[in-house]
């Protein structure tokens, strides 16, 4: 399925189709061709010995699937969970292999297709922050939404992140 | 075939071109390897009857394949000796060569040759290796069918050795040893004149059942490919269209109206009857026959025998038993440690077994067989069995048991497995010259099976082990901590106990110990070193000794849920974690208990202290 990975780098190969959805304040997107499916919020067994951001694992049909919460990665502040908070299982390359993993976001917004001329390249606000995920920025009605490149996330799983790096309010005052 | 004009008699190194395809070296691996065992398997077929015309047919095409691939990748140095071989055994084929010990030697250690090719080729292909030139000496090989096939093959062919002036233009060829660390090994053509080729005899081995005859002369395994019979692969294609149809049937069920409850409970019957089957038959196809394992060890024997001057006969059962493919992987170190010292400790010279009243031949059998739902698999000699005074004296003198004492074999086996045991000077007359028992008791113990030991002395000795019938289920002991609920591998837990009934000791510098029956081991409180910040509180939980590696540790939870046999599934493997969680299994109620690894849960060395004096 080498296919469904388009989002390499570069803003043309990466407009398409994105399933967007909201963390704290902030709206995000990934592409839909990563998404494997939404489930609602299970019951997470928790890993000991892990990160704070990583909750644990999930039982999804028979198969084990790790689940991070993204907010908490991300260093925003811990929300309690609501109705729309759900886990979206995505597809993520590691090693030359197609894993799963479950990412654990506030509430979905739309699947929204995004044009090759609304996409920036993410600003730079620095090494070791946040922005290190962001691939692209992408100006749509108005708002921003950060495009996010999931397999970075998942390489740098173990890296600690410094408390509210996340440039919220920056991205706001851009659109 | 046999008259290559470019036939080369020096050595040739080996280089692995840049531009290689790696995936057709893949495929020349994985046929070479498959090659190779044919080769091993057929020249000892060929050693208990040498005028057997189809395994010499069988040699040849192999040596005929092997060279032809080797061409076409340009490995010059492995199709030269591979067209060696195959000229010699063509002389055989066509009846100008009798085919004597000399011979058989000749061509094994080719394969061995030809196996260091593979080794190395893999090596570097896979990237462990640098790509390097390297040579792997052939010539003397080559010059040796050479002087076979040259009519020297008379004097070969003389039950007596050749004589020694033969080896002298073989010795003339240095071997160039600086680029390849394997090649300071002895050289092939210098063992080919050792007068010490002891073949089993034939009517020996004629009054017994077919020892891995013709019979068992089969292809073997692969490396990576797996092979599937063909049958299997079939059922698994009907059982998955019988799964379609249960399933559109309970679709359907619930689909309409008018359906009533009997048939839909009939259908997911039906359902979950080729669930189970589809699963078994999945699981079996990971299962390989023991077969190709216990071949090795064949020509372990023969070799080994044939350095010490002994007679060692081997005789397989149940060879066609199969075992999980990992299994039989894991298992070939362990057998060749057992199978090495019954040859080199247990079974004696053949005038001294003789003075002993036994049959001058030695035998060993190698067992498989499937019992109570477990693989058992027996290293049975019979030799001199092994040497209570002598095991009884280094134990005594190691402190692990008490002067005086009885130890029955059980108790025995446990020294013999214990990690200082074998490096002492006892092991001579017992098992593993420094190649400890306790390598054994690992590898078993990473199969989570059990072994055991019985033996009678001047009798022999037979090792017996357990092993799962795959390592996709575990036997698990669920406990709770905090709210969660943890798998431990049933095998590795010793025991558990209320916390009041046992004291426990604090040292600074150990950490907490607990004392059951004179033994401190020490404690590991599982909620502190979860990171849990509520301790348990004191004289509640459940202590639970596990051990594993010969190591203890006493394990303090909340609560024995219960035992549960659990499918291992790994934790999706996207994130590093604890070596102490080697992986989850889906409880009964729907949710991940995670399984606890007791090899790394017993070496934790301070962990458990660091993190209280953290909280």
């Amino acid at each position: 399925m080498p296919a469904l990975f388009l989002d390499s780098p570069g803003s043309k190969s990466a407009a398409g189709k994105y399933l967007t959805f909201i963390l704290g304040s902030g709206a995000f997107g990934i592409p839909i061709l990563k998404v494997r499916e939404i489930i609602r919020l299970l019951e997470i067994t928790p890993i000991p010995r892990m990160p704070e951001y990583v909750r644990g694992v999930i039982n999804l049909r028979g198969k084990i699937v790790p689940v991070i919460d993204l907010r908490m990665k991300f260093g925003l502040p811990n929300l309690t969970t609501t109705n729309r908070t759900c886990i979206v299982v995505v597809y993520v390359v590691m090693e030359e292999a197609t894993k799963l993993m479950g990412l654990i976001v506030d509430a979905l917004e739309e699947v929204y297709q995004i044009a090759a001329e609304d996409l920036e390249p993410a600003p730079d606000f620095g090494k070791g922050t946040t922005s290190d995920y962001i691939q692209n920025m992408a100006k749509t009605k108005g708002t921003v939404k950060a495009l996010l490149n999931i397999d970075r996330i998942v390489q740098e799983d173990r890296a600690v992140l410094p408390q509210n790096v996340f440039p919220t309010e920056a991205l706001r005052s851009q659109g | 075939m046999g008259n290559h004009s470019d036939e080369q008699i020096g050595e040739i190194p080996l280089e692995l071109k840049a531009d290689l395809d790696p995936e057709l070296v893949e495929e020349f691996l994985s046929d070479a390897r498959e090659q190779l065992h044919n080769i091993e398997q057929g020249t000892l077929a060929l050693e208990k009857d040498a005028t057997d015309h189809e395994v010499i047919h069988s040699l040849f095409r192999a040596f005929h394949t092997f060279k032809g691939n080797a061409g076409f990748l340009d490995f010059a140095a492995i199709s030269q000796l591979a067209h060696a071989l195959e000229s010699l055994l063509d002389g055989a084929r066509e009846n100008r060569l009798q085919i004597n010990s000399v011979i058989i030697e000749i061509i094994l250690k080719s394969r061995d040759t030809l196996q260091k090719f593979v080794d190395e080729i893999e090596a570097q292909i896979t990237g462990k290796k640098p790509r390097v030139i390297v040579n792997i000496p052939t010539a003397a090989l080559k010059v040796a069918t050479k002087f076979i096939l040259n009519g020297d093959g008379h004097a070969a062919a003389k039950p007596h050795p050749p004589e020694p002036a033969k080896a002298a233009p073989v010795e003339a060829k240095p071997v160039p040893v600086e680029t390849k660390p394997a090649a300071v090994e002895p050289k092939p053509a210098a063992r080919i004149e050792e007068p010490k080729i002891i073949a089993p005899s034939p009517q020996l081995m004629k009054s017994e059942q077919p020892v891995a005859h013709k019979s068992t002369y089969q292809t073997g395994t692969a490396l990576h490919a797996v092979k599937v019979a063909t049958s299997k692969l079939d059922s698994l294609v009907d059982l998955a269209g019988e799964l379609l149809i249960a399933q559109s049937l309970v679709v359907q069920n619930v689909n309409s109206p008018t359906a009533n409850r009997h048939s839909l409970a009939r259908n997911l019957d039906q359902l979950s009857r080729i669930s189970k089957e589809l699963q078994r038959m999945a699981m079996s196809m990971r299962m390989v026959p023991i077969r190709a394992t216990f071949h090795k060890m064949e020509r372990l024997v023969r070799d080994i025998a044939a350095q010490q001057q002994k007679h060692v006969r081997v005789i397989l059962e149940g060879e066609e038993t199969e075992v999980d493919r990992t299994i039989a992987e894991k298992l070939a170190d362990p057998l060749m440690h057992m199978v090495r010292n019954a040859v080199d400790h247990a079974i004696e010279l053949p005038d001294k077994r003789a003075t002993a009243g036994k049959h001058p031949t030695g035998t060993i059998h190698l067992r498989a067989y499937h019992k109570s739902g477990t693989i058992i698999i027996e290293v049975e000699d019979d030799g001199n069995g092994i040497n209570r005074e002598r095991i009884i004296e280094k134990a005594t003198k190691n402190g692990w048991m008490r002067p005086g004492a009885e130890p029955d074999d059980r108790e025995l086996l446990h020294y013999i497995l214990q990690p200082g045991f074998s490096t002492a000077a006892v092991v001579t007359s017992l098992s593993g010259r420094g190649v400890g028992m306790d390598v054994v008791q690992k590898n078993i113990a990473q199969l989570r099976g059990k072994i055991d030991i019985k033996s009678a002395p001047g009798r022999g000795t037979t090792f017996t082990m357990r092993l799962p019938l795959t390592l996709a289920l575990i036997d698990g002991l669920i406990i709770r901590v905090g709210g969660q609920r943890y798998i431990i591998p049933t095998a590795s837990v010793r025991e558990s106990f209320h916390p009041k009934s046992c004291p426990i000791t604090a040292l600074p510098e150990t950490g907490e110990l607990v004392q059951i029956r004179k033994e401190l081991i020490p404690l590991l409180r599982l909620r502190d070193h979860f990171g849990l910040k509520s301790p348990i509180e004191d004289g509640v939980g459940i202590m639970v000794v596990i051990e594993s590696d010969g190591k203890k540790r006493c394990l303090l939870a909340d609560e024995l849920v219960g035992k549960q046999e659990v499918v291992i599934k790994n934790l999706g493997e996207v994130l590093k974690t604890d070596p102490m969680v080697s992986g989850g299994a889906i409880l009964g109620d729907g949710c991940v208990g995670l399984i606890l690894d007791p090899g790394a849960l017993v070496h934790l060395e301070s962990a458990s202290n660091d993190l209280k004096l953290a909280i």
